[in-house]
This record gives C-alpha cells, structure tokens and sequence, in this order.
C-alpha cells in the first residue's frame, strides 16, 4: 500500500546541503507495522513528514494506494492526508483553543468517522477519561501525547505515522500505547510506521528498519 | 573590558530586531504616526495663539470707547484739539489702506495705522508690551513704520522711503506709525478716521453732535483667545485620541518582543548579569528607538499641520475674526518637546514589559503560554477598572461642570468600553459556541476566536475608540448640518443685503428701491459686555419675515405682537444659557449715553455657531437708545425673478461707491462653506484614527503570525488546506471586527449625546437635536471591514503560500 522509491532529501545549511535521505526505499504493505529506528537527526522524522505528505522529497517517488503523492495537487495529498492517515508528532500538535475531548473527537469528525464508544475505548485504554474537559495548556506532557495518540487513532485511518509516540510516557502508559497500537494493527488492519529509539517498542512490532547516514536498511 | 560587558549582552538584545525587522517597523510607524499626530495638533494651536497674541496688540492700542464721524468718512483734525479744549480726554487716529500691496504672493489692502503715541499709551500699562511697540521706539527714530516681517518686506517694494521698523509681535496685513506720517501715505491732508477716548467720558455728547460726531463702543476687547477656547480644545481631545490609538501599536508590538525575547533575557540573567543591568539595557532600546520615531515624527507633524492649516485658518478667520495665515512657524524648542512626547509614549507602552522583565526569574521553566488562565485573568482586571472607570462617570454625569468636566466625562465613557470590548467578545463567542455546530471546523473556529480575544484585544481596543469616534463625530456633525441648513433658510430669509459705505448713500438706496421692492429692512448693530459676556445688541424691523421664519427655541404667546409694540426683545440660545435668563426675565444692559436699560425677554432664538452672546430690540427703541449707529445695512425682500434686475440697477445708480450686494444663495454658500471647512478637520483627524487602529490590526496579526503558524499546524496536519486556513484567518479577523462594530454603534451613540449635551453645550451655549444616519453607519462598516481585509491580507497570503518545512518547524517548536 505504501511504496518509497529512491527518496532522497537535503536541507540547506550554513555548511552547505546537509543530506538526510540518500535513496531511500521502502515497500510496507496493508496491516504491516513496522519501526524505523536510527540516531536522533539521522532523518526519521522528516521520512515519516515525506511519508504523509507535508515535506516534500528532493527526488524519488512516494506511492500510496497506488498514487504517487507528490504528483498530485496539495488539495487531494490533503485528503489523502485527512481520510487515510493519521499523525502522531513528537510535539503533540494539539490544538490549542479545543478541550481534549474535542481534539480527540476532531480528526474523526472531519472524515466523518466518529464513533463514540470507539473513543470511549481508547480513552479508557490510555487513561485519560479524567482530562477530556480541559485545555491542553492545562495537562501534562504524557497526558498531551496520549492525547495525541487518541485523536490519531479515533479517526480510524489506513496509516498511522507515529514520530516517537511514547517519548514523554512512563513505562505503564508505553505499555498501553504498544498494546492499543497492537490491537488496531491486528483488528483494523491498521498499517503502522513508528519511528523511535527505543529498542523495547520497535521489539514489539513486526519489522525493523534502520536509518542512518540516510541509508535505509532492513534491521537484523 | 567593563564596556564590552555591557555591549556584548546588548548587541545580543538588538539582534532581535535583524531577525524580526517589521516588528522594529511597526513599532516605529505607531510612535511615529502617534507622535505625529499630537504634535501637528499642538503646532496648529501654538500657531492659532501666537496668531491671537499679534491680533490682541490691536486691540491693546485700541480704546472701549471711539468718536467716529456720523457718515462713516474722515472728518477735520481741528476737531481733536477743539473737543481737547472742551475737556474730552482723546486721542487722534487714522487707518486707511495701502493698495495693492503683495504678501504671500496674494495681493492685499496692508491696514495702515496711524497714531499720537504719547496720548495712545496715556494710562495704559506697558509692562507686557513688546519693547519695539512703545512709544519710545516713535519718540526716538523719526519716521518708523512698524510690522511684521512679512508686512515690512513687502511694503519695501511699494517704494516708500521711511525707516522700516519689523516687530514679531505685529500682525501681518497691518503697520503702525506717527499719525503725521499716516495722513501724508494716505493722501488724506488733516482728516482722522477717529477719536478714542482714554479716560472718563464727560456726560454731553452735544459737543459730538455739533460736529456731525458720534460715539461707539469697540468689540475690540473680545478676546479671541477665550473664544476659541472650545475649538482648541476638540483639536487637542482629537490629537490626544489619535495619540493614545497610535501607541496601542507600539504596546502590542513591544509586549510581543519581550515574549520572543524571553529566552535570551534569561540566559543573560542565567550568565550573571542582574536584573538591574538587563531591564537598563531594554530602557536604554526603548530610548533610541523612542528618539528615532521622535525625530520622524517631527517631521511628518510638520507636513500635517501644513495640510491641515488653511481649514483651520478658515474656520478660524470665518468664525472668530482672527487672523490666522496659512504659514507655520517651527520654534527649536518645539523640536525638543516633541522628542519628549515620543519618550514619554514608548516609555508608557512598554512600562508592563520592563516591570516584567525586572521580576523575570532566570530559572523559569519555558512552557507555553496559559491563554486562558491569561485571557480571564486580564478580563477580571479590566472588568475591575471598568467598574471604577463607571464610577467615576456616575460623578462627572451628576457634578461634572465646565468644559473640562464635559470632555472627562467623553474620555471616560470611551476608556470603559475599551476596557469592555474583550468581555463582550468572550460573552458573545460563548454564547455561539452553546450551539452544536455539526462541522467540528465551525467548531473550532469560534473556539479559536474566543482564544484570540486576548491576542489582538489591544488592537480591537484601537479600532472600538476609532470606530466610536466616528460614529460619535459623524453623528454629531451630520446632526448639526440637517439643523443648520435648515436653521440658516430661517435666519437668511431676504432674499438680497445690502452694505452701504456711509449715511448719504444709505438714504439714497432706500429711495431708490422704494416702491420697487417688497420691505426694505434696517439691519444695526452696536456692541457691549452684558454681564461680561461679550454681545451684540441688533436693531430690526419685527416684520412679518421675521415672524414667519425666526428659529424661536422658547416663546412667550404674543411675542411678535409685544415686539412690534416695543414691550420687549428677544435674544439668543448662548446669551439665555450664559446669563441663565428665559422667556419673561428682565435683561438689563446700557444705551449709547450709559443709562441702564432692562427689558422683558420675549422669545429665546437659536443662533448656531456665534460665540458671542445675541440680542434684538425692536427697531424704534433701538434708535432711541443708540441714536449715532448709523443705518447702513439692510435686507431686501423681493421677488426673486426681480433679484437681477434690482441687482442692476442698484450697480448703475451707485457705480461708483463702494455699495455691498449679496444675495441669500451667496451668504448660505459661504456660511456653508465655513461650516464644511470647519468639520473638514475633525474628519479628517476622525478618519486618521481609523486609520491608525487599521495598522493597529495589522500590527498584531503580522506580530503574531509566528504563534498562528503553530496553532493552525495541527489542523494543517490533519489534512485541512492551508488556503481553506488562511481564508478562515481573514473571516476571522472579518468576523471580531463586526463584532467590534456591534459594540461600538452604542458607544458612538453614547459619544454622540455627550457631545451634544454636555460638551457643545459647555463649549459654545448651544444645543443641537440628535438625528441618525443609518447610511453613514453602514459604510462606516464597510469601510471597516475593507480596512480588516487589508490588514489582515498578508499574514493571510503569507499562510496560504508557507512552506511545509515552516508549518512543521512552528509545530515543533511551539512559542
């Protein structure tokens, strides 16, 4: 459902271009999960960005049910963006002026996919059933990303993109996140592109590649 | 090595601006255009009174009282040392013109005056005179003729060989000299034009009488400067609210630097630097920048006084009979404290930031900022100030008197709804927001605009008080406009006026349009201070024209009876509201000879723009009492299709005296013109202030863009467009300015009553009716709304055209 062909990308830097992505292919099929591992800058977030269509690759191609996305207009990679995917950035991204119950509920409201005991489930599952009337500026970091990680997955989307997802998380709430991420993998044939360090999470899912020096390399 | 301390960790603080130049921008435009705008307003009256200082010398070499010929021309210098000899304490004078003389590239009459200035300045102080006017100056040179600059030069290329004296003090258009000198420039051998008295007046006027003389008593004690108090007060509240509007974008702007800046702050007081040093260094910014945007501001004042001068000069000169020209004159002094105003306001609008930046705490954890938390927080405070705010115009409202009370009372009201608007926003949003909206994008939308409130509640703050204004201005000016066009078709009923130049001609114009016109009405005037009020006293014919048409405000039953009876007189709207005086009171004031007179008041009448206070006493008493006012004025009622023929007849028969003819169309297009020019300031200073709350606007959405990017992200993120974002933020800002404007009709309706009510009625003794413009409202909101629309185009296209790279990098560090 997913194929990368020869992605490359390059930031532009006092020193120069700074390459992050050196030809990078990748092919992930429906229901697969799989964790990119790799140093902090070695390029995995910006993968996952070019991956879902908000940074575009220098060359190379990303194919998604079979369209490739940087051929279309910024319009239909927004739908795609809006009705097949979800994010989960390392910053949360919560929208500021809606309480946690409405950022949670908003993803799934556009897309016309709300299903309230859905989301009753996964906020029971993520434990924050305590937080759903208040602002973000009004909880913890752990709390936001959990946040985060409901909205993503209430919107009931063909592809999760996960920058880090259980970065502010204790090992309780990892726990829970790895086994909610598992069951919509399993259940929902949710495909699942995680990007993390930890060694514990990527064990977890199905396949692992690396990133480093901008090579993409299958983890043994 | 001390010097480095203290230049490296500021050379750090000023970086900011290289990375963030339009904010150094906006913070320049907003201080300059504030400084501006105060000081063309100040430059503009300092003008005016140095104006009304030169016109007060004219009056300080004049007399109360004057002996003039009964026809109006020169008469025998014989008869001063004849009333002399008679005991008449008199001084001898001539005034004539000079022709064709050019000052200012115009040509004009230069008034010559001369004077004996030993028998001038006998019992008059000369401590305040200015030195090159007193009599020495005379005594000493011999043939001086003082003037000002302008007067003097041009009176050079006349060629008239005199020892030119120029005196900064004299107004242009007049010189003064020995009266010898005077009768030989003028060609008028032994005559005088007059003869004041400076003393006592002896109790006969035979001695006037047998010489064809006659006594009058000279406005010239009016003093302009008094007069004009309440128009130079309005330009002053006017360049004051421009003032205040502008540093709303400096003290956005500001708040917004120190927030970025935050960071940097705190490492250099991490790095040991006190809280002393860092808050110095931010003053130390402020004050540089202060004097650049002081010294622009200069400037630009200078070209706006400039631009709006003539109409000042016009209302002026129109209204009041001063003498203002059409040029500005900039003293260094002035450049100094205009430098000071611009200090004054950086250094009001960023007092929060600096406090802040002194309680900054070094170990502070960055997280973000707590909108709501802030948000209530600032609502409760300014509700609280409100409330006190409230109070206080409960008091002027009920004790308040005076002008200045009056304008307190404006100020005040204004200040609270400012301190209002952003509960009203947030009420008003809440209660949207109790509606379930089916799209969660409407949702978020109004979510989002009630956590805007905060963020650009400064700038709408700006745009209420503009928008206030010109509700408030416009109404009342549009009122006053429907009640004097309408009040002027009353008052100019005849439909021609005619001046005659002395007593013979009078006469024989009255012959000759007998039996050819309709009435023939006399129009006389004298005036006098009754009860220190300065006033005119009116001699008319109670004529069926005046019954018919006269803007009486209160009437006794059988007014224009009573009046053709000589039972009574009538006055008008200031002279009842000064004196406290209505229908039926008595007035006492005095005749020609100083004999108490008091008279029933009959009818009040409206009499919209005179400063001075008005009386009309039925034409036969007022001959018998001020029987040396020669007639020489009057309104002809005629049909109008006869208008032309009479015209012409009356220029054969007199060709070559000096006959005024005027026609109503003309006196109502002047007296409209006058009014135009008169408002033509305040609306334009109206205007300005918008203006200044539409960069205002601008000023927070570019400041704030940075912050937007990363609250819009996550939507951006989720698949919603960036041009369905941006054209969501110009709806926005659409949607909170008519929201602004909702709450601003009231509030400049509010401006409206008070200003009609209570500070035209404090300032000139007149009321005006309150009427409404619908249609004036309306493109005061469209003109808003374009206004919104421009301000808020940039950060909008801005938003549409980011790249990916700086929607993620806003999301990823969130300020």
């Amino acid at each position: 459902m997913l194929c990368l062909k020869n992605v490359s990308k390059s930031f532009d830097s006092a020193e120069g271009p700074l390459e992050v992505l050196n030809n990078v292919n990748l092919t992930v099929s429906q229901g697969e999960s799989i964790a990119i591992l790799g140093e902090s800058g070695s390029g995995k977030s910006t993968l996952l960005h070019i991956i879902s269509g908000l940074e575009k690759p220098n060359t190379g191609s990303v194919e998604f049910d079979n369209e490739d996305l940087w051929v279309l207009g910024e319009a239909s990679r927004a739908k795609i963006r809006r009705e097949k995917m979800a994010v989960i950035f390392q910053q949360f991204n919560l929208v500021p002026s809606l309480t946690i119950r409405e950022n949670i509920e908003l993803h799934a409201k556009i897309v016309k996919k709300f299903d309230p005991s859905f989301i009753k489930d996964v906020v029971r599952l993520l434990r924050i059933e305590d937080i759903m009337e208040k602002y973000p500026e009004q909880t913890s970091g752990g709390q936001q990303q959990r946040t985060a990680i409901a909205r993503a997955v209430s919107a009931k989307p063909t592809l999760i993109l996960a920058d880090e997802p259980t970065g502010n998380l204790d090992e309780l709430n990892t726990q829970s996140v790895i086994q909610m991420l598992g069951k919509l993998v399993t259940q929902s044939k949710t495909t699942l592109l995680v990007a993390t360090h930890s060694n514990s999470f990527a064990s977890r899912l199905k396949s692992q590649v690396m990133l480093s020096k901008g090579k993409l390399s299958r983890n043994v | 090595m001390c010097d480095k301390l203290i230049l490296l960790p500021f050379l750090a603080i000023l970086k900011h601006w290289k990375r963030r130049p339009l904010q150094l921008i906006l913070i320049l435009v907003g201080l300059t255009t504030a400084t501006a705008l105060w000081n063309s307003v100040h430059l503009i009256n300092n003008e005016a009174q140095k104006a009304y200082s030169d016109a007060q010398i004219l009056s300080e070499i004049s007399n109360e009282k004057t002996i003039l010929a009964k026809n109006g021309l020169y008469f025998e210098d014989k008869y001063f040392s004849e009333l002399r000899r008679l005991g008449w304490p008199i001084t001898p004078r001539i005034e004539g013109p000079i022709n064709n003389v050019k000052i200012n590239g115009s040509e004009l009459d230069v008034v010559l005056i001369g004077i004996d200035p030993l028998s001038t300045f006998q019992n008059k102080s000369l401590d305040t005179f200015p030195q090159d006017l007193r009599p020495e100056k005379f005594l000493r040179g011999s043939r001086v003729i003082v003037g000002g600059p302008k007067t003097i030069k041009a009176l050079k290329v006349k060629e008239l060989v005199y020892n030119f004296v120029i005196s900064n003090h004299f107004p242009e258009g007049f010189a003064l000299t020995d009266i010898s000198i005077a009768q030989k420039i003028l060609n008028a051998g032994n005559k005088l034009t007059s003869l004041d008295l400076v003393g006592g007046l002896p109790s006969e006027l035979s001695d006037l009488e047998a010489r064809g003389l006659r006594l009058k008593q000279n406005d010239n004690d009016v003093d302009l400067s008094s007069l004009t108090k309440s128009f130079h007060l309005n330009l002053t509240a006017f360049g004051l609210l421009s003032y205040i509007v502008g540093l709303f974008i400096v003290y956005a702007t500001i708040n917004l630097a120190f927030e970025q800046r935050k960071g940097i702050l705190k490492s250099l007081r991490s790095l040991g630097f006190s809280a002393v040093t860092v808050t110095s260094l931010m003053i130390v910014e402020v004050l540089i920048i202060s004097l650049i945007a002081g010294n622009l501001g200069v400037i630009l004042s200078y070209f706006l006084a400039a631009a709006l001068l003539p109409d000042v000069a016009i209302t002026l000169n129109g209204l009041f009979g001063a003498n203002l020209d059409n040029g500005l004159s900039v003293e260094p002094s002035f450049w100094f404290s205009s430098l000071g105003i611009s200090v004054f306001g950086a250094s009001c609008s960023s007092a929060p930031s600096l406090i802040k930046i002194g309680t900054l705490s070094p170990i502070e954890s960055s997280k973000k900022i707590a909108l709501y938390k802030k948000t209530k927080s600032n609502l409760k405070y300014q509700f609280a100030t409100a409330i006190a705010l409230m109070i206080s115009i409960i008091y002027f409202f009920k004790f308040g008197d005076g002008l200045i009370s009056a304008f307190l009372l404006l100020g005040s009201t204004l200040i609270s709804a400012t301190l209002l608007l952003p509960i009203f926003l947030w009420l008003s949003i809440s209660l949207i927001l109790k509606y379930k909206f089916k799209n969660p994008l409407v949702h978020w939308f109004f979510a989002d605009s009630k956590q805007q409130i905060n963020s650009l509640s400064v700038s709408l703050m700006a745009l209420l008080i503009a928008l206030a204004v010109n509700v408030g201005v416009g109404g009342m000016v549009e009122s006053f406009r429907k009640t004097f066009i309408g009040w002027l078709d009353q008052r100019l009923v005849s439909e021609l006026y005619i001046l005659a130049p002395d007593i013979e001609i009078a006469k024989k114009i009255e012959i000759n349009l007998t039996n050819k016109v309709s009435a023939i009405l006399p129009i006389v005037k004298v005036s006098q201070k009754i009860f220190d009020t300065s006033s005119e006293i009116f001699g008319f014919v109670p004529h069926s024209t005046y019954q018919e048409h006269w803007p009486l405000l209160e009437e006794n039953t059988k007014v224009w009876e009573m009046l053709r009876q000589e039972k009574g007189l009538i006055i008008n709207e200031q002279l009842s509201r000064r004196l406290k005086l209505s229908v039926s009171d008595m007035i006492e004031f005095q005749s020609s000879t100083g004999k108490k007179l008091s008279f029933e008041i009959l009818g009040v009448y409206s009499d919209y723009g005179n400063p001075k206070g008005q009386l009309m006493l039925p034409y036969g008493l007022f001959k018998r009492y001020f029987p040396d006012v020669p007639k020489l004025r009057f309104a002809i009622r005629l049909p109008k299709e006869m208008i032309p023929q009479i015209r012409s007849d009356l220029k054969s028969a007199f060709s070559k005296k000096k006959i005024i003819i005027t026609d109503q169309t003309e006196i109502k297009s002047i007296s409209t013109k006058i009014f135009d020019k008169t408002f033509s300031i305040t609306r334009a200073l109206s205007l300005l202030t918008l203006g200044v709350a539409g960069v205002a606007l601008f000023t927070s959405t570019a400041a704030l863009s940075d912050n937007r990017n990363s609250q819009l992200a996550p939507l951006w993120a989720i698949g919603v467009q960036q041009n369905t974002l941006a054209a969501l933020e110009t709806i926005r800002a659409l949607a909170l300015s008519m929201l602004t404007f909702i709450f601003a009709l009231p509030i400049g309706l509010c401006v409206v009553f008070l200003l009609t009510n209570y500070v035209n009625l404090e300032a000139f003794d007149w009321k005006l009716p309150i009427y409404y413009f619908p249609y004036q409202w309306l493109s005061l909101l469209l003109l808003t709304l374009i206004m919104t629309f421009l301000s808020t185009a940039l950060h909008s296209i801005k938003l549409s055209r980011a790249s990916p790279s700086e929607l993620l990098k806003a999301s990823l560090y969130d300020t």
